[in-house]
């Protein structure tokens, strides 16, 4: 303690008793012995100020710490050993706590001994007289360098767990259920009100808004909070949460109680949002639960074996279908065996190793393989399908066989009936076949024999009557001339009616020869053909455009010959006679036309226009075999075409026809 | 006609009609001389290659022109045609096809067998008469046939 101080101490007392003075003074020097003490075994740096803000005491620590001595530090300005950063921050504050005489905190750095600025924690306050003022003040500054250190190593860790408990998958939190039965996170608040999608204001705080989200049927979760608050044993649940926005969401909790002294407790640990994996269990479910609906259901029965014969799966089907008195497939195939027979197609019995799932279990892929099973205890036979494979696993390993197959007793019953009925089919086709033949072959020996042995006779009728006028015209009169030339023409209209005939029945044979056919061309030969037939006439020829076609081309010249000849001869008789050729486009190609304006015909006969020896006219008219437009007719038609007329009596007849597309 | 005359023109017919109108017209064309006639194909052969009733006949008097019929008795036309053809020693005498119809078939295969020319019988006789004549012309003095010995 200063010595201006023990004197003001002394000063105040003057006044008094001597005795009393004496027992003050020595008061007094025990008090500030006392001072002394205490301010010296403190570890802080203690200082004192008089009344006017002057520094008049310092503790031996400021010596230690700044490495100068106590009289040194007191007569420097006391400022001089703070930060350079806070000195003035300090001082204000410093001064400020002076002028109102109030309390003095403040924390900033002083130099060491060997420059370094250490963080001290500083707190003075004055020391008033009765009537107020200040007498004193009293101050310590101390050593927080390693608090802050502890601190800022605290904050640090508590960011980095912050930052972890962000980011990871698991919501990391402490819950809180405080002894009034309060509920809050202290520590994880955000990503909780998050996860279950409330707002995170005063989360931290009050956390009664979360057990309002809980599902209806999942309620029993807070019983088991109750239970590990009870038990203080770890809290492990899976619950759902009406979710604000997304609807049903799956929660998983795993935490750790701790009692607080206060009766509440605290769970640290994890919460996670486990909907997608729930989500995906349910679906795998539910697709289990609809292939084993479809697997039992199905008509075709199915085995799932083992590659050690153990059966695993078998359907509804699998037994009925074998008749089976048990209510499922019997589980290991010996039972099974001495039950039935496969036989092949020939009736040959098949051992077991060569029955359909023993082959499977050897790695055959079945396809449709059909046998005989006789049911031995039941006695009927039966003929089934079977197929199936062997499934392997990533290793190539055999994991299970499976065999599926039906009863296609009846399919096949009906495939022999079928089998022999076609048999029949075809017996009877080859015998129609055969006697179509024969038929076309007698038929092809008629015309052969029509064409060279009918005309010999008529040859003969022709050549003697001719030799007959020739060489004995003086003894035949000329009444018996003119029968003989009758005999003559008659025998060469009978040859071109042969002629016409076979030509007609040689189309029937023909099958048309297609090529790409340029008709005006063809009517232009027809026309020049047609020549002596134009011989003295006056006839006004009108060809439009004719488009090319696909065809045959000898066939389709005889068919303008025919038209066009007829065209010539039924308009004879017409003074001024117009022929018309041409073709109309339509959708099905060009319809070609030729149109006269001669005699024409009644419509009522149109029917019987392309029979064969078929006339409108008489023969005296107009001269014919009537097998000319049959011939038309039937060239079309062989074309795939169709042919018709227009015509009335004395207004000229037009003859249509359109050829069919046909393989180009 | 003796066996050793020499012959011009042989005509295969079985159709007595058809022989008198033949031989009517030729002697109409006056190439009536030298005609010896077979009735069927069997006589036909025969005669060519001097077998038979002809085996007196010697191969190098051979006609300068053949009429044959397509249908014949026995061996027919086309029959006859292909072993004349196909002999080195006749292959080279002239044969006319004469025949009935135009059918088709008649005609390639007449052709393939190496036919000369071939006629179809008209039942109009002058056509064919005139058909005869001028063939008959045309291959007999016209047509140059390989020299033979005589």
């Amino acid at each position: 303690m200063s010595s201006r101080m023990s004197e003001n101490l002394i000063a105040q007392r003057e006044t008094e008793d001597i005795t009393e003075r004496r027992r003050a003074e020595e008061l007094a020097r025990a008090v500030q012995e006392q001072f002394r003490v205490l301010a010296e075994s403190l570890p802080q740096l203690v200082w004192a100020f008089d009344a006017h803000g002057v520094c008049d005491y310092l503790s031996p620590q400021w010596a230690l710490y700044t490495g100068k001595s106590v009289e040194l530090l007191l007569s420097e300005e006391w400022g001089s050993c703070l930060h350079p950063d806070e000195r003035t921050r300090v001082l204000d504050r410093w001064l400020a706590a002076v002028a109102t005489r109030s309390a003095f905190d403040a924390e900033f750095r002083l130099r060491r001994f060997d420059g370094a600025y250490l963080w001290f924690k500083c707190r003075a306050v004055p020391q008033c007289d009765s009537a107020g003022r200040v007498v004193r003040w009293f101050g310590t500054c101390t050593d927080i360098e390693d608090a802050r250190a502890a601190s800022a190593a605290l904050q640090e860790e508590r960011d980095r767990i912050g930052r972890i408990a962000r980011v990871a998958p698991a919501v990391l939190h402490s819950f809180r259920r405080g002894p009034d039965g309060s509920r809050s996170f202290p520590f994880g608040a955000e990503r909780v009100a998050e996860l279950f999608g409330v707002p995170a204001d005063g989360f931290d705080l009050d956390a009664s808004a979360a057990a309002g989200l809980l599902h209806p049927d999942d309620r029993w979760v807070q019983d088991k909070v109750d239970e590990s608050q009870r038990t203080l044993k770890p809290l492990h649940a899976e619950f759902r949460i009406r979710h604000p926005q997304r609807g049903d969401v799956w929660l998983a909790v795993h935490s750790q109680p701790v009692a607080e002294p206060d009766g509440g407790v605290v769970w640290q640990g994890t919460l996670t949002d486990i909907t997608a994996r729930k989500n995906s269990l349910q679906a795998l479910a539910q697709s289990e639960a609809q292939f084993e609906a479809v697997f039992a259901n199905l008509a075709e029965g199915v085995i799932v074996v083992t590659p050690e014969g153990r059966l695993t799966h078998s359907n509804r089907a699998a037994a009925a279908l074998h008749d089976l008195v048990l209510p499922s497939f019997p589980s290991a195939l010996h039972e099974f065996i001495p039950l039935f027979e496969l036989r092949n197609d020939h009736g040959e019995l098949i051992p077991v190793h060569g029955w359909p799932l023993s082959r499977i279990l050897r790695g055959e892929v079945l396809v449709e393989y059909e046998a005989h099973l006789r049911n031995l205890v039941r006695g009927w036979d039966k003929v089934f399908s079977y197929g199936g494979s062997l499934v392997r696993d990533d290793q190539g390993q055999p994991r299970f066989a499976i065999v599926h197959f039906r009863d296609v007793t009846a399919r096949k019953r009906a495939e022999t009936e079928i089998h022999a009925l076609n048999m029949q089919l075809e017996h009877r086709v080859a015998e129609r076949t055969a006697e179509l033949e024969s038929a076309v072959k007698e038929l092809e020996a008629f015309t052969y024999s029509v064409s060279h042995d009918l005309r010999a006779p008529l040859r003969a009728l022709d050549g003697f009557s001719q030799a007959l006028i020739q060489d004995h015209s003086a003894q035949v009169p000329e009444a018996g001339q003119r029968y003989l030339r009758i005999i003559r023409e008659s025998a060469q209209k009978m040859a071109q009616l042969i002629d016409d005939l076979l030509a007609f029945s040689r189309l029937g044979r023909q099958q048309p020869k297609r090529r790409r056919v340029d008709n005006l061309l063809l009517v232009r030969n027809a026309l020049q053909q047609l020549a002596p037939m134009q011989q003295g006439r006056e006839i006004e020829w009108r060809i439009g455009p004719l488009p090319d076609c696909q065809g045959d081309p000898a066939m389709l010249h005889q068919v303008w010959i025919n038209l066009l000849s007829n065209a010539l001869k039924y308009s004879r008789k017409t003074a001024a006679a117009v022929i018309e050729v041409g073709a109309l486009d339509e959708p099905g190609g060009p319809v070609y036309f030729v149109r006269d304006n001669g005699v024409g015909f009644n419509m009522r006969y149109a029917h019987k226009l392309f029979g064969v020896f078929e006339r409108l006219h008489r023969a005296d008219e107009f001269e014919g075999t009537g097998v000319g437009l049959a011939i038309v007719q039937r060239i079309v038609q062989r074309h795939g075409g169709s042919i018709r007329a227009e015509s009335a009596p004395g207004r000229g007849a037009t003859f249509f026809f359109q050829l069919g597309q046909g393989p180009s | 006609m003796n066996a050793s005359a020499p012959v011009e023109i042989l005509i295969v017919e079985d159709n007595p009609h058809d022989l008198e109108m033949t031989m009517r017209g030729l002697q109409k064309a006056r190439l009536v001389n030298h005609i010896h006639v077979a009735r069927d194909g069997e006589e036909a052969l025969d005669f060519v290659f001097c077998e038979g009733v002809h085996a007196a006949r010697t191969m190098d008097n051979q006609p300068k022109l053949i009429l044959l019929d397509l249908k014949l008795p026995k061996v027919d036309g086309l029959e006859v045609l292909a072993r004349l053809k196909d002999d080195a020693r006749t292959c080279s005498i002239p044969v006319v096809m004469l025949t009935s119809s135009q059918e088709q078939s008649d005609l390639l295969a007449s052709y393939q067998s190496g036919v000369n020319s071939y006629i179809v019988k008209p039942v109009n006789f002058e056509s064919f008469v005139q058909a005869v004549a001028e063939l008959g012309m045309y291959w007999m003095m016209l047509n140059e046939p390989p020299t033979t010995n005589d």
